[in-house]
């Protein structure tokens, strides 16, 4: 008894010392995301803003939600079309508020979460950064966040959809980034034709695919490192010979813009080649309409610079020599890329 | 029932002592502590300064539509050369005191202090790097003053960072623009000498100046090109304006 009371009185003490700790309990709880061996089965997450059930929900209605932009004609679904894969099918998209081109080529959301530089240049470190940009850019959804947030909160329901998601930050800019994030970083793809092979899940390659997957693996993987079909790097694979044009911050100067670094001039991030038959067209301003160009990119337009990939170099030939028959078995496998299940998922849609 | 005996209480009192204690021990000394407020003042050659009025500076017709920047690291020195810092007694760059600063506020707490004499002052004009490079402005409380929710929040998206300083404004009627950032640009002030102030209950203020005349020292403002920079692409002047408003700083 003697021992009960000391042992309570010490338990006290302990459980006063703890709450001490203001650590604020969550509320709700973080949803734990497993995803296909061949992509390393575990998602990649922020730390700080762990996806929840109720900040996706959040995420995907202010995904495709107009209210966003500065006409309230334009969400982020305008651009990123679920059926193409989250990109729009133009080179230089005029879809944006002004109705102005853009400098750069729509991405996929593809597998978004893994990209550590985000934008072709890979200025954005994370996605909750990268949010403001198409968000507030003035050819883009050109919106003043404290307008839209004005909206959101005459809204009963995203008053509660953010306070269930969010209830420390509730209807706030922080609160509409994080959920955009987690929403995007759902966005997996690895249910392809070729993972289903490769996975052996009771899937075979016709001759001509298996062709082109040895070629690819000879020829391409360099970069497109499989099974993400992109190394996360940045490269200069040959399509101008220079980079002078220093307007808009360097924004035809690839990866320079970013670091300054002259050694990144003309590189951009290797995109992941996941849906890529969904994706066309081709190259951070869209420059090849389809992936028979791309290959004879490769074959015989590699330009040479000082910042030319050593992949892209041989002695003192450029580009990957590509006879017509290999282009076509390489489209054949780039075919098998294509993720129905992806752009058809109802997850994933309004 | 029989109750806990002598040495178990005793046992039991400094474990309840040293548990509960929630907040760090500080040594304080004899004169205790007096809650602190950093002035920033705005001016022109000692003239009150405000957004949107028209100042002459070296010949040219100056007016700022934004002032503001980012403070980061702040140590105070006490007359005994120990320092003060505003680091929440942890380890974590997160519990870090930041400010961001604007001509339109002027007033801000920095907590607690010892009442004293203090000799000088000094803080980085900018994002801490570690900071800027790592937590994104998402991650913060909405009252925060690193939080995308700060009224006057200023970060790039396309090349993600704080903007530690804006200058916005026209001269002589033509629009200027300077935006300055990235890591290399966080601007360390150096000690600002306070004169031996006493802090203590009457007087819990310490007020640093800044002189806005200064902020185009040296930089000819009829060039177009020397009217705009986003740090990236024009670093050289960009290293100039941080310079200047590093050097606008004393004590009032």
């Amino acid at each position: 008894m003697k021992d009960f009371t000391f042992f309570s009185l010490l338990l006290f003490a302990i459980i006063s010392f703890q709450a001490c700790d203001d650590e604020v309990s969550p509320s709700i709880k973080t949803i734990v995301y497993t995803v296909p061996s061949n992509l390393g089965t575990v998602l990649p997450q922020n730390e700080r803003n762990m996806i929840t059930e109720e900040g996706v929900i959040l995420g995907k209605k202010l995904f495709y939600d107009p209210i966003l932009s500065a006409n309230g004609k334009v969400s982020c679904a305008t651009c990123h079309k679920p059926e193409l894969a989250f990109t729009d099918g133009l080179a230089l998209t005029t879809k944006g508020v002004s109705g102005q081109p853009l400098k750069r080529n729509v991405p996929t959301l593809t597998n978004a979460a893994w990209i550590e530089g985000l934008f072709w240049d890979g200025g954005a470190n994370d996605l909750e950064s990268l949010t403001f940009g198409p968000l507030t850019h003035e050819d883009e959804m050109a919106a003043d966040l404290t307008q839209v947030l004005a909206k959101l909160k005459e809204d009963d329901e995203y008053v509660s959809l953010f306070n269930n998601a969010f209830p420390e930050l509730g209807v706030s800019t922080s609160a509409l980034s994080r959920a955009l994030s987690q929403f995007e970083r759902t966005l997996v793809s690895a249910d392809s034709k070729y993972d289903k092979y490769v996975r052996n899940e009771g899937v075979n390659l016709s001759e001509g695919e298996l062709d082109g997957l040895l070629l690819f693996k000879e020829k391409c993987a360099g970069c497109h490192a499989m099974d993400h079909f992109t190394d996360y790097s940045y490269h200069n694979n040959g399509l101008d010979a220079s980079f002078v044009n220093e307007d808009f911050e360097g924004i035809f100067q690839g990866r320079f813009r970013i670091t300054r670094d002259s050694s990144d001039l003309g590189k951009y991030k290797t995109p992941t080649l996941r849906n890529i038959a969904l994706t066309a067209p081709y190259m951070h301003d869209g420059r090849f309409a389809s992936l028979e160009e791309v290959l004879e990119h490769y074959n015989s337009g590699v330009k040479y610079s000082g910042t030319l990939d050593e992949l892209l170099q041989s002695g003192d030939a450029i580009g990957i020599a590509i006879t017509e028959v290999e282009k076509k078995n390489l489209i054949l496998f780039l075919n098998t890329l294509t993720d129905t299940n992806f752009i058809t998922n109802p997850q994933f849609k309004n | 029932m029989k109750v806990i005996n002598k040495v178990q209480l005793i046992f039991l009192v400094v474990i309840a002592v040293i548990l509960s204690s929630c907040s760090d021990d500080d040594t304080v000394n004899d004169l205790g502590t007096t809650d602190l407020k950093l002035h920033f003042h705005p001016h022109v050659n000692g003239e009150d300064f405000a957004i949107n009025e028209t100042y002459s500076m070296n010949g040219n017709e100056v007016s700022f539509s934004r002032v503001q920047f980012y403070v980061s690291n702040i140590e105070l020195t006490k007359e005994d050369g120990s320092l003060v810092k505003f680091d929440g007694n942890t380890s974590e760059k997160e519990d870090d005191l930041f400010l961001q600063v604007t001509a339109g506020n002027m007033m801000y707490d920095l907590g607690e202090v010892e009442i004293g004499t203090y000799k000088s002052i000094n803080f980085e004009i900018g994002v801490d790097t570690v900071i800027n490079s790592t937590i994104e402005p998402t991650a913060w409380p909405t009252d925060h003053p690193l939080s995308a929710d700060n009224p006057n929040h200023y970060y790039w998206s396309w090349n993600t960072g704080y903007i530690f300083a804006a200058l916005e404004g026209t001269v002589n009627g033509e629009p200027f623009t300077y935006h300055i950032g990235t890591n290399d640009l966080i601007t360390p002030t150096g000690n600002i000498d306070l004169n031996e102030a006493t802090i203590n209950g009457d007087n819990g203020e310490i007020m640093i100046g800044y002189n806005v005349a200064k902020f185009f020292n040296d930089i000819d403002l009829s060039i177009e090109g020397n009217r705009s920079s986003h740090t990236m692409g024009t670093k050289p002047l960009a290293l100039k304006v941080a310079g200047n408003i590093k050097s606008s700083f004393s004590t009032m």
